[in-house]
This record gives C-alpha cells, structure tokens and sequence, in this order.
C-alpha cells in the first residue's frame, strides 16, 4: 500500500518538478540588489497595488457571475435544446486575448462609448477590460458551473423537493456546498489571468505611465525594453528582482483570495438561519422561466461579436503557413492533457486525504501547482531564451519536442487542478474499497478516472488547445520555427506592415478553432444523450 | 473505434516526423527584421538575389517588439540565429558598446572585388546619425568614430495632406475670407495651426489634425518634430548616439515650453482619442477622409497609399513638416559576431545598397539611404518621394539613440501626456521631466 502511494506521489512530484524546472534561470538570476530600489519606486508600488487590486476584484466578479448566470439556468437541463448549445459559452475562451482585442477595436473602436473610456481615467479602463473578461471568461464560468450543478445527486434534490426547500435553502445547502470547489478553482485562474493581463489592454488603450493606466505586466515590459539599450543583463537584473517580489505578492494574493473566498464559502454554507424574507419558491418559479430565455441570451452573446465582426472589414485570406502550427498544436494540446489527466490521477491516489477537496490542507499543494504561473510571463521567456542557449537550436525536431513539452508544463497548472477538481468526485471510500479487493494500479485508474471523466477530459482537450494555440510566451519563443497565431497576429495589427484585412483573414482560423470546438462538444453531447436514452 | 484512434495518432505522429525533418539552416543567410515596407521591399528582391548568388534568403519578419526581443537575445546568448540584422537607430549605440556586431572595417577586410562607388550616394547625415559610433566606447575621453555599417533605411517624419478637402472650392473660399490669404499646404507652425484650425467644421464631422499621442515612442517622435521647429532639442548634443552620463539635460528652456504649448494648443482641432493614437491608429483615421492634415513617419507612408488591391490611394499628398528642418530617423544593417556567412550577409548589404536595386526597393516602399535612387523617374511616381528627398536633404539629428534613449522617450511621453490631460502645468511637468531623465539616465552609463 505504502510502495504504492510512493509510486503516485512520485510521478506527481516529478511532474511538479519538472514545470518548476522551467524557472531555474530566474531564481538563479535573482540578485536581490534591485530591491531597496524598487521598494522606493512609487511607479512599481501603485502598479503593483493596482493590479493586485483589479486581480481581486476581476476574480471575484466573475465567478460570481459564473454562478448566478448558473443559477438563472438551472431549470436548463443538459440534453434540452439549450443545453446543448451552452457549449456555445467556451467559444470566446478559445478565441484568445489578442483575437478579443481586435474584434473589440473593430466593433467599439469608433464608438464615442470607448472614446471616453480611452481618454478616461484607469478606472474605466479596468471596467472595459473587466467587461471583456466576463465574455471570455464569464461565459466558461457559467457553463463550468452550470454543468456543475447538472451533476447534483437526485435522491439530495428530491429531498429539498419534498420538504419544500426555498431557493435560499437550496442555495445555502446544496448548491453552494456542491460547487464550493469549483467556486474556489474558477476564482484563483480568473485571478491569475487577470494578474497577468497584457494583451488586451495594451492593444486597446496604448497604456502608459502618462495616462496611470500601465499593469504590472506593462511596466516590466516597458522597463525591460528601455534596459535593453543598455544590455540584456542589465535589463534581466531589473525584471528578475521586480519579478521575484511580484510573484511574492501573486503567492500572498492568492492565498488571501483562497482563504478569504474559503471561508465566506464556509461561513455562508454553514449559517443555521432560514430568514423568511430571502426568495421563495414562488419567486424562483419565475427564475425558471427565464432560464432558457437567458440561455438563448448567451448563446447569442458568445457569437454576436464574432459575427458581426465579419460585416466591419475585408477578409483578405492568409491561411498558407498555419496548417503545422495547428497540427502541432494538436500534438501538443493531446500530449498536455495527457499528462495533466496523469497529474490528476497520481496526485488524487497519492495524497488520497489531502486532495479530496480544496480546502486549507491543500492549499499549499494548489499554490506549488499555480507557481509557475505566479512568474510573470516576461520572466518565463527569458528563462526560455536561457535554456534554448544551453539546448541549442541545432536539430529542429529537437526543437519541435522542446515546445511541446514546453507546453505540457506551462498548460500543467490550468490543465492539472482542472482534472484535480473533477477528481474530487471520486470519494475516498471508493479508492478504499478498491484496494481492499487488490484491484492492480491500472485498474483503479481504469475504473475510477479514465472511464468515468471521459467527457470531461474531452473538455480538457478544447480548452487545452485554446491554450496552447493562443499561448503569447513558448509560441513567441519558437515562432521562427513553428509560426504562431499569437506573434502573426500582433505583428498584423500594430507596426510599420499592419494590415487589419488580412489579420482578419489570420482571425478566421481562431474562429474556425473556436466553432470547431463548440461543434465537437455538442457532438459529444448529443453522443451521451443517445447513450442515456438507450439505457432508459 | 480504438482502431481508428490509434491510426489517426499514427498518421499525426508520421506527419510530424516528416515536417521536423524537412529544413536546414546551413545554406540560408537568416535575416531578422520588423514587418514593414523595408522588408517587404527587400523580400521583393528575394528570387534575383538568390538567382544571381546562389544564397538563399530566410526573412524572419516580426512585430517590432518581437524582432527588438529575439535580436537581443541572440546576441547576448551568443546562438548566432540571425546573420543579418535590421534595427533602428536607438539599437546602434548598445550593439557596438556590447561587441555584438562587425564594424565595417572589419567587413571590408575580409571582402574582395567589391566596387564600393555606391556608398558616395548614400545620405552623408543620415550615415553619420544611423551608422557611425565611437572607435572605443569605452574611453569616454576619445571622441574618435568610426563607420559601423550602412543604413539599411532613412527615415523622417512627413507632413501628409487630405487633397480632396485642401482642393475643395468652397473650402478654399471660406479660408480666404477668414485668413485673407490662399489656402496652401503649411510650410511653418504658425500656418499649420491656422489651417488645422480651419479644418475643425463641427457640422461636417471635419478635424484639422491627427496627433500620435500614444506611449511606445509615437508621442515623443511627433512631439521633438514640434520641438526641432522650435529649434529645441532635448540634450545639448550633435548626433542621437553622441553623449555620456554628463550630457546637459535641454528639455525645460523656453524652447521645450513654446513647443508644449503649442503642442496642447492643437488639442481642439485633433481627431482620435489621442493617448490611443499610434501611427496604425493615424493612419486608420486619415484613411476615414475626414481629418485634413497629420505628421506621419516616411515608413508608414506606404501603408497608407496601399489599398491592397495593386491601387494607390489618390487622396493623399505629402510635403516636408512645417519648419525647416526634418528629423532623421532610420537603421541600419548590422552583421552578427555569432554569424557564420559573415561575408555573403556583407555582399547582400552591398547588393541592395547598388543603385538599380534601391529604385526597385523604392517602388516597394523603401525610404531608400541613397540620394541617386530618389531622382529615378519611376521613383518620383511614388507619391511621397519628392517631399521624403527634400526632407532628407535637410534632417538633422532630433531624437536620442543613446543607451539612455528609450529612458528619455518614456519620460518626455508621461509628462507630455499629463500635459495633454491637463494634470500638470506646462513648466512643472517639463522640469520634473528634465529631473526624471537627468537622475535616472547616469545607471545606464555606468553599466557595463
């Protein structure tokens, strides 16, 4: 039993290991002399303050958001015509930060709306972006949720049912209990893809210091780019020691947000009041009929911007160099889920107690996993340009295996807690069970995760290819030898041979991605919902 | 179903293999550059080139982020991924001072048989500002230079003009009325105000200007272009590359606060969100029809006259900017210490600079470095040429290109936009900035 569980824990370990490997030029070229500088550095203090801030607040916002568009959909069943189509929601996730921002500029850009956003303060700045999140993140929350909250057990439901819960207590003791998990996964990677916003807010709004409107992501670029005329050393001492304090804050933030929504959870959860005056049943009746409205409403919401977008420009067709790139990306985004399915098997098996929820016991295990994406991106593609001077680029299909294990790391902590939380599902005494009857490792993984979580792993694969396709850092990195979407985009639409038609043209292979992947899931959908019905 | 899976991986895993195993770099010289009409123009010239050497060309086009980044880091890594790299002036003083790159000298002499008549017709003040540096950068006592390499590019900024509004009849008639003179293109800043406020017409959607108010060097370009016509200058020096950490700081005198005020004087008659506004943006709003005038950078002109359809856009004509003198701006071709075809990247540099290629390369959208190929008649066709000459002609060093450059940049583009914005006074924002650059600049002296 004892060799067993070493075995699982091992692997999961070495997968740990090997993503935080990846760092091993930042933390060796940390020298902590910029410090005291940067401590007296106002810019850098505000900036940091600020985007800690909106991390929080952007978080918070959108999984409540997640949750209470899930709620408005609960009368929405899985296999309804609804249903089907919420998959419609993970379309604007596959589309990418930099694909969000250019259909942005192309339907609002002219708008006097997003003129007095522009030449506003940070505030409206930050709303803007946070509007923009809610459609690419928002949605997904709400599906993830959704989806959720379709997997509660019946025999819990038809209790609450017969003795006539109200919503509040169905709220309090049953549907928040049961997405608690998800409440606290969803939050901490709306607070990481916030924390590290780039893209959009640059592209939209040119930020700057002149305007108090820069991220922390914006002045580290800014600063490693004037340094740079100096030399890359002096430039990567700089970002190294600012990089090194903001990954302390992003570990501190973190944990705060953790603890802080962990503890509402469980404050909320565990109330013994029943106040008369919350909603009743009537009322939700109401909810109920608005649930396919608002679904429909989503549904809409997730494509209108994409259609749109078709009628503001020509479409000048480039797609001749990204056949590979998608192929690659194909290899890459199969072998990181994959590997985060591995993850999330041994980790489950091998810290069986731990890791059966997220709660305070598993918080350290959660923060080590999101580490690597506490660094600030910048810091990661130094750390790449390092290693590749070690490796060398003398083979391409070295290279070629270098950026898809690459991606396999850097996708490990989204892609491994989300197999981690839908391993949560499998209960302890389950695991117990099994052994007890000496089923062979492979058969616990057989029976308790493969079989089980193949539609969740299937979604694990969709959203793994949006990654890894929309990735700004590795695909930068390597975009000499396997082009990337990201880079090609950029360098159309801002500089010197910018040409908006045919970064529309290079866009519609996103969307071809983005509805391809909506496609494939309704597929599957409507796979599981043929199966149930032969089975009844 | 699992025989079908197991073939689909298979045929993925076989077309990998195939696709990782079908390049070679050894027989390609590598060239590293920012998207933009230069390289474009360059590429255009890829089949003659191979055709006639017998080497092929590999373009790594980039953003300019990206193209500034990889280069960088090639260099400081030592991996020798690029041959030959084209970067602008600011990257000039940094690839010398680091040793990245061969000198001239260094190229000449492992190089036989080559006609060098061509380097008399390159613009002597651009050469000097894009490709001339210190002989020993490391003796600030020895103001000796020396050639680094040829400018792969000149570059300024222009004045470029609605036709259609300036020709307008009713147009020219309400302006005589109101400025008793004829409505001609601007040729100073006193002129330039009145016509861009001329153009402000509320009820025909009209605007007389479009500024570059954005961060990433557009604001301070554009800016230090009113500044030369004040004739300020932001550090009291000859050259961009020139200086140490001692080199008064000029920024505040009067000249910088008449260029301010004048600056923010054009806030009513400007078009766009400015802060927003870079030269993609500028160029987005001019192409609308509804703005009259703007300063755009000679590089951009291209991308403004291509439809993308084989037409150039008629509506545009071009004149040097107001004042009388243009900034120089521009790069230069720089040959990697790492690089392994060092002499065939010098006789690609020297292929492009020959007359005949640069007239070609013009007609791509090249600011060409030589004065001879401005003179073509098909040349002169294209509609920026003739004022882009006259501006070369009389460029003088404006911008910074020190290791201190970027530095400078940002500071001047925070508290001009505070300006803009009204946060800070004219004279209080210009001596915090004069501050900020003089404080902040001497590290990136010391640095070695």
């Amino acid at each position: 039993m004892m060799a067993s569980l070493n075995i699982w824990k091992t692997i999961a370990m070495g997968l740990l290991f090997a993503a935080l490997l990846v760092l091993l030029p930042f933390l060796s070229g940390i020298s902590l002399s910029g410090i005291g500088g940067l401590l007296e550095n106002i810019s850098f203090q505000s900036t940091l303050q600020i985007t800690l801030l909106n991390a929080f607040v952007s978080s918070i916002v959108l999984v409540m958001f997640g949750f209470m568009g899930a709620l408005l959909l609960l009368n929405v069943t899985m296999f309804s015509f609804i249903g089907k189509n919420l998959g419609l929601l993970i379309i604007p996730i596959t589309l990418g930060n930099i694909s969000i921002a250019f259909i942005c500029k192309l339907l609002w850009g002219d708008t006097a709306f997003f003129s007095l956003i522009a030449q506003g303060g940070p505030i409206g700045k930050l709303g803007f972006l946070l509007l923009l999140e809610l459609y690419q993140y928002g949605l997904l929350f709400v599906y993830l949720f959704w989806m959720q909250l379709q997997n509660i057990d019946v025999n819990r439901l038809n209790f609450a049912i017969a003795n006539k819960f109200s919503f509040y207590q169905k709220l309090k003791d049953i549907y928040l209990p049961h997405s608690k998990n998800l409440w606290l996964l969803l939050a901490s990677m709306a607070f990481v893809f916030a924390l590290y916003e780039e893209s959009k807010i640059t592209y939209l709004f040119k930020v700057s210091q002149g305007t108090n409107s820069e991220l922390i992501t914006n002045w580290l670029t800014r600063n490693y780019q004037t340094n740079l005329l100096v030399n890359p050393d002096f430039a990567r001492n700089l970002i190294f020691d600012a990089s090194a304090m903001v990954f302390l804050f992003a570990v501190i933030g973190l944990m705060l947000l953790f603890i802080v929504l962990y503890y509402f959870l469980k404050k909320v959860t565990g109330l013994k009041l029943y106040p008369s005056h919350f909603i009743t049943n009537r009322n939700f009746a109401l909810i109920n009929k608005t649930g396919y409205i608002f679904g429909l409403l989503l549904c809409i919401v997730a494509i209108v911007p994409i259609v749109l977008s078709f009628t503001k420009i020509n479409i000048s067709f480039n797609f001749s160099h990204l056949g590979f790139p998608l192929l690659m990306t194909f290899i890459a985004a199969f072998a990181a889920s994959a590997i985060a399915i591995l993850f999330g098997i041994t980790s489950r098996l091998g810290w069986k107690n731990m890791l059966n929820s997220f709660n305070l016991k598993s918080l350290p295990f959660f923060i080590l996993l999101f580490a690597l994406m506490l660094v600030p991106p910048l810091v990661l593609l130094i750390s790449g340009y390092k290693w590749m001077s070690l490796i060398g680029y003398s083979s391409k299909i070295m290279i070629y295996v270098i950026w898809v294990v690459g991606h396999i790391l850097f996708t490990l902590p989204i892609l491994g807690s989300f197999v981690l939380f839908n391993h949560f599902r499998v209960n302890n005494n389950e695991l117990d069970y099994l052994q007890v009857y000496k089923l062979s490792k492979l058969e616990i993984v057989r029976f308790s995760f493969l079989k089980r979580f193949k539609a969740e792993y299937l979604l694990l694969f969709i959203i793994g290819y949006s990654f890894v396709w929309n990735e700004a850092v590795l695909n930068n990195l390597f975009s000499d030898y396997i082009p990337s979407f990201v880079s090609g985009m950029k360098m159309l639409i801002t500089g010197r041979g910018s040409d908006y038609d045919k970064a529309f043209g290079y866009l519609l292979i996103s969307f071809t991605v983005a509805l391809l992947s909506a496609g494939i899931w309704r597929y599957i959908m409507e796979r599981a919902h043929k199966q149930q019905d032969s089975e009844i | 179903m699992k025989k079908f899976s197991f073939r689909l991986l298979s045929v993925i895993f076989g077309a990998f293999l195939l696709l990782a195993s079908c390049t070679d770099k050894s027989d390609k010289l590598t060239i590293i550059g920012e998207n933009s009409s230069t390289l474009h123009a360059m590429q255009a010239l890829q089949t003659d080139y191979t055709e006639k050497s017998g080497i092929k060309l590999d373009f790594k086009s980039h953003s300019f982020e990206d193209a500034f980044n990889k280069a960088n880091e090639d260099f400081a890594n030592k991996t020798g991924l690029y041959d030959l790299i084209l970067q602008y002036n600011f990257s000039l003083s940094s690839f010398v001072r680091n040793n990245y790159v061969y000198k001239l000298s260094e190229l000449k002499a492992g190089s036989q048989n080559i006609d060098y008549n061509f380097e008399s017709g390159i613009f002597p003040n651009i050469w000097k500002e894009v490709g001339y540096y210190y002989k020993d950068p490391n003796d600030p006592n020895n103001n000796e230079i020396e050639i680094i390499s040829y400018p792969f590019a000149a570059n300024t900024m222009l004045l470029v003009y609605n036709q259609d509004l300036f020709n307008d009849a009713e147009q020219k008639k309400n302006f005589k009325l109101k400025f008793g003179r004829d409505l001609t293109v601007p040729n100073d800043l006193k002129s330039f105000r009145e016509v861009a406020e001329f153009f402000t017409q509320t009820d025909k959607d009209l605007k007389g200007v479009v500024l570059q108010g954005a961060t990433g060097g557009w604001l301070y370009y554009e800016w230090c272009s009113f500044l030369q016509g004040f004739g300020g200058k932001v550090l009291d020096k000859n050259q961009g590359w020139e200086g140490d950490e001692n080199t008064p700081v000029l920024l505040a005198n009067e000249e910088g606060i008449a260029a301010a005020e004048y600056y923010k004087s054009l806030k009513p008659f400007n078009a766009g969100n400015f802060v927003t506004t870079d030269a993609v943006e500028q160029r987005n709003i001019l192409k609308k029809g509804n703005v009259a005038m703007g300063l755009i950078w000679s590089d951009y002109a291209w991308g403004l006259l291509d439809n993308g359809n084989g037409k150039l856009d008629t509506r545009f004509a071009f004149a040097p900017t107001p004042g009388n003198k243009s900034m120089i701006a521009g790069g230069a071709y720089y040959i990697n210490k790492q690089s392994t075809m060092k002499n065939e990247a010098f006789n690609y540099m020297v292929y492009l600079l020959q007359k005949e290629n640069q007239i070609k390369m013009i007609q791509q959208g090249l600011c060409a470095p030589t004065i001879a190929a401005y003179d073509a008649p098909e040349a002169q066709k294209v509609p920026y040429v003739p004022a882009l000459k006259i501006s070369l002609l009389r460029a003088e060093y404006m911008l910074e290109a020190g290791p201190d450059a970027d530095l400078i940049n940002n500071i001047i583009t925070t508290y001009i936009q505070k300006i803009w914005n009204g946060e800070l006074g004219i004279k209080e924002a210009l001596n915090t900035a004069k501050a900020a650059i003089e404080k902040d600049r001497k590290a990136f002296f010391q640095s070695k």
